[in-house]
């Protein structure tokens, strides 16, 4: 602008900018406070989700706790189709394979692990599953399937259980030789308080 | 300093260097050590920190937990106090990874949720029902507020959730619970032959330069540890509380001045009648509810039975059948409205009509009792007591402060200190860097002592603080240095030693010589006779039982390790040196595991109970490494 303007000039280029850009400003900020609010909504929203979500869960836990396995069963279910996406659903999940394998219905606890494994991305609940569906293969007598599921879990923080597992699968698959090197593996990542006697047992029971 | 600047700040080179202060705090932080409430921090996880106190209550728990398991017994190798703060440390990290985890998993508790809890703790019920009065007096009672207190509950409710539902869906297939179980309950048929060790000693001889050789080479195990005793001066509150002098003139002014601490709060007993009235009531509500407590007031005024009343009219379940009673209640238990109409009251009287978040109370004062105050008489020896405390232990810092000073202008003696002070000398028995009677029980005492400027330069120590109230100076008076018992006293020991080492090199040999016929195929029974021993078969074997003769431990052991014979092979051999001197030779023919279809139910859940058990633990363990694994986490295990 310059400075030979006169206030009355800027007044009038000011009406001017107004009267071509107010529908832009206009909407621009409803806009803007329509993302704001309506983030916020979504993050109230979501927030609600969850506390329903653990409030049901938690029925689950006592029913698990109280040995109900029909309403673990049941609430589960619950959770898993309302909430599918929610953390909530997967540790439901969890409990119900562990209601299945406890009734032997070995079918029933892969499926359950299976969606667990394939849908949650959180790593503590994922790699929890893997561990368990490897173990539930072996038992359905499919250890084969089993290798892959556990060589993909990588942090270093399993590795006892992780080679355990492998040498029962191993075991099962009558390859003693690395079944042998998996328990040895397993016995040398064992923490001090950890007990060895079981797994000793296993390894020994390869002949040295 | 704020003021200097102030003054000064005109200059543009004075607002550079307040500009760069400024920066350098920020920077390098006074708040990397203390933070706004000048609180010390002891560790951080992401942006969480955790501060001493915290730490302190773990390191409590873990003290009194560990004192328990070994039945009140002090274990110093348990009670390492570092081991017990790397512990509680660990714990209060490990707490909070797991709460930061949760939440990151989006696991919340609600706060309909967390109250469901509250009110399921049985020391905020009465009657059996959650009463909002006894919860805030308890908590107030734990120097907590309300919000503090439920902040941490919903945390552990959090994290409880969080942990366990990974770890207690743990399961055990009935594959693995049958492994276990044929594994476990396995019978192995097996032969064995042990060589004795004794028969070879005679044989041996040890060589007087080997005696030596193996004495320098283990001088450690025949040292006598370093000890000390040391003299010193106590000072202790308790020790001084006899030399005070009581007048009746200063507890009479300490009653005047602290007499009413010692009365007895006031409590006042009532009953009301509650009519129940929600903050958020609509008018036409609000006006009923308060119609219905003017009459209800309007009958009680008239005389009609207040307990009649209130057990026909009253909205509170648990008073209404008491006929309104309350029982006593002091100051701060009660809404605040209800309170001070209470406290305000005659007895017998009956109150207008009071509002608390509750409703409508109608209330009458039925009991008044304590508030007074209590005569000198009755508080003299009370008062003598903390009289003598009081003084004694101002008594005490004074005489502390001079005991440090005296002690430290003098390096070279107690004399100045104990006749100025009019303290005895004492002296300690001897005693050991980590081992000590009396004095030296305490450790700090025992590491002051050792400290190189009491031991080596032979100088006063500083005040050791045993306790708030209770302080040691103390300085060498004889040390005796590492010894070594002379090789002469030690000859016989070592002689033994080596000749036992010497049997078992040459036992050993000739056990593996033996053992390498027994797979050849020769005849156990006859090469057990060349070596002096006998071939014994005890048949089918457990991992525990004996099969009737008693087997070393080791042989079963190797029993149960040696491979199963491969088909068309009769046995499989192995040997093993015998933990007390010795060599055993075993022969595996045959191997049967337990059939699990034949366990009982008890046995198989017990079977599938330790599986969990002990999956769900390292599994426990393993996740909480791998939630650590993911957060930024600082220690500061030098400020613990």
């Amino acid at each position: 602008m310059s400075d030979f303007e006169t206030e009355e000039q800027q007044l009038e280029e000011l009406k001017k900018w107004w009267r071509d850009n107010h529908k832009i400003v206009i909407v621009g900020t409803l806009l803007g406070f329509a993302a704001v609010f309506g983030y916020r909504g979504w993050q109230g929203y979501q927030e609600s989700q969850r506390q329903a979500a653990s409030q049901i869960y938690s029925e689950l836990g006592n029913a698990l706790k109280e040995n109900r396995t029909q309403s673990v069963l049941q609430i589960g279910g619950t959770l898993v189709s309302k909430y599918p996406r929610s953390n909530y659903a997967a540790l439901a999940a969890l409990a119900m394979a562990r209601v299945y394998v406890d009734g032997n219905d070995l079918g029933a606890a892969h499926a359950k692990l299976q969606w667990v494994v394939d849908n949650c991305d959180q790593p503590d609940i994922e790699i929890t599953a893997r561990l368990r569906l490897a173990r539930v293969l072996v038992a359905e007598g499919k250890p084969n399937l089993a290798v892959p599921l556990l060589t993909e879990i990588k942090t270093d923080a399993f590795r006892a259980v992780l080679q355990e597992t492998l040498g029962d699968v191993y075991h099962a698959m009558h390859q003693p030789q690395q079944a042998r090197q998996a328990y040895t593996a397993a016995l040398q990542a064992l923490q001090p308080e950890d007990n060895r006697t079981l797994l000793q047992m296993k390894l020994d029971n390869l002949g040295s | 300093m704020m003021n200097f600047f102030r003054e000064h700040a005109k200059g543009v080179i004075t607002w550079i260097i307040l500009v760069i202060i400024v920066i350098a705090f920020g920077l390098v932080g006074v708040n990397a050590y203390i933070d706004g409430d000048g609180k010390t921090i002891v560790a951080t996880v992401e942006d969480v920190d955790i501060q001493l106190p915290v730490f302190q209550r773990a390191y409590q728990q873990e003290r009194a937990y560990r004192q328990q398991l070994l039945g009140g017994r002090v274990d110093p190798a348990l009670m390492n106090e570092e081991t017990l703060k790397r512990e509680a440390l660990r714990r209060v990290i490990d707490s909070e990874v797991v709460t930061q985890s949760a939440r990151e998993a989006g696991m919340r508790i609600g706060d309909a949720q967390l109250a469901d809890q509250i009110r399921m703790i049985r020391q905020f019920q009465r009657d059996g029902r959650f009463d909002q009065a006894t919860y805030s007096q308890l908590l107030r009672n734990q120097g907590l507020s309300e919000a503090e207190f439920e902040d941490s509950m919903r945390r552990d409710l959090l994290a409880s959730q969080w942990v366990s539902g990974l770890i207690d869906t743990e399961l055990a297939t009935p594959a693995e619970t049958a492994s276990l179980l044929a594994l476990r309950g396995q019978q192995r048929r097996i032969g064995y032959m042990t060589l004795d060790r004794a028969a070879y000693l005679k044989d041996v001889s040890v060589a007087e330069e080997e005696i030596g050789k193996y004495y320098d080479g283990h001088r450690e195990q025949y040292a006598i540890p370093e000890k000390m005793t040391i003299e010193y001066l106590e000072l202790s509150a308790a020790e001084l509380q006899s030399a005070i002098e009581v007048t009746d003139e200063a507890l009479q002014q300490m009653y005047q001045e602290h007499g009413s601490d010692q009365s007895v709060p006031e409590e006042r007993r009532a009953s009301h009648i509650l009519i129940q009235l929600d903050d958020k009531a609509d008018a036409a509500s609000k006006a009923k509810a308060e119609g219905k407590a003017k009459d209800i007031l309007a009958r009680a005024r008239k005389g009609e039975d207040f307990a009649a009343l209130a057990r026909k009219y009253s909205d509170d379940p648990g008073s209404a059948s008491r006929g309104g009673d309350l029982d006593y209640f002091a100051r701060g238990v009660m809404a605040k409205p209800f309170e001070e109409a209470a406290f305000a009251m005659k007895k017998g009287a009956v109150s207008d009509i009071v509002r608390t978040s509750f409703g409508l109370h109608i209330i009458k004062l039925t009991d008044v009792r304590g508030g007074q105050t209590r005569p000198f008489a009755e508080l003299r020896d009370t008062l003598t007591r903390q009289y003598r405390d009081q003084k004694a232990e101002e008594r005490f810092f004074e005489l502390a402060d001079r005991l440090t000073d005296l002690t430290y202008e003098h390096p070279d003696t107690l004399d100045v200190a104990a006749q100025e002070l009019g303290l005895k000398i004492k002296t300690s028995d001897w005693f050991e860097r980590g081992l000590g009677t009396g004095i030296a029980q305490d450790d700090r005492v025992r590491q002051a002592a050792f400290a190189p400027e009491v031991l080596e330069s032979g100088h006063n120590s500083e005040a050791v603080t045993l306790t708030d109230t209770h302080v040691i100076v103390l300085r060498k008076r004889e040390h005796q240095p590492v010894s070594y018992r002379p090789v002469e006293a030690v000859k016989a020991q070592i002689i033994e030693l080596l000749r036992a080492e010497a049997a078992q090199q040459r036992v050993v040999k000739e056990g593996e010589a033996v053992l390498a016929r027994l797979i050849r195929g020769e005849d156990p029974v006859a090469l057990a006779k060349q070596a002096h021993g006998a071939w014994k078969t005890p048949g089918m074997v457990g991992r525990q039982s004996q099969g009737g003769a008693i087997i070393p431990a080791e042989v079963l052991q190797q029993a149960f390790r040696l491979p199963q014979p491969a088909a068309g092979q009769a046995a499989s051999n192995g040997g093993v040196a015998l933990a007390g001197g010795g060599y055993a030779l075993v022969t595996l023919y045959e191997v049967k595991d337990s059939d699990p279809a034949a366990a009982s139910d008890q046995d198989r859940k017990m079977a599938q109970e330790l599986l969990m058990r002990q999956r769900s633990g390292q599994v426990g363990a393993a996740l909480i490494e791998n939630m650590k694994g993911r957060l930024d986490i600082r220690e500061h295990a030098d400020r613990i």
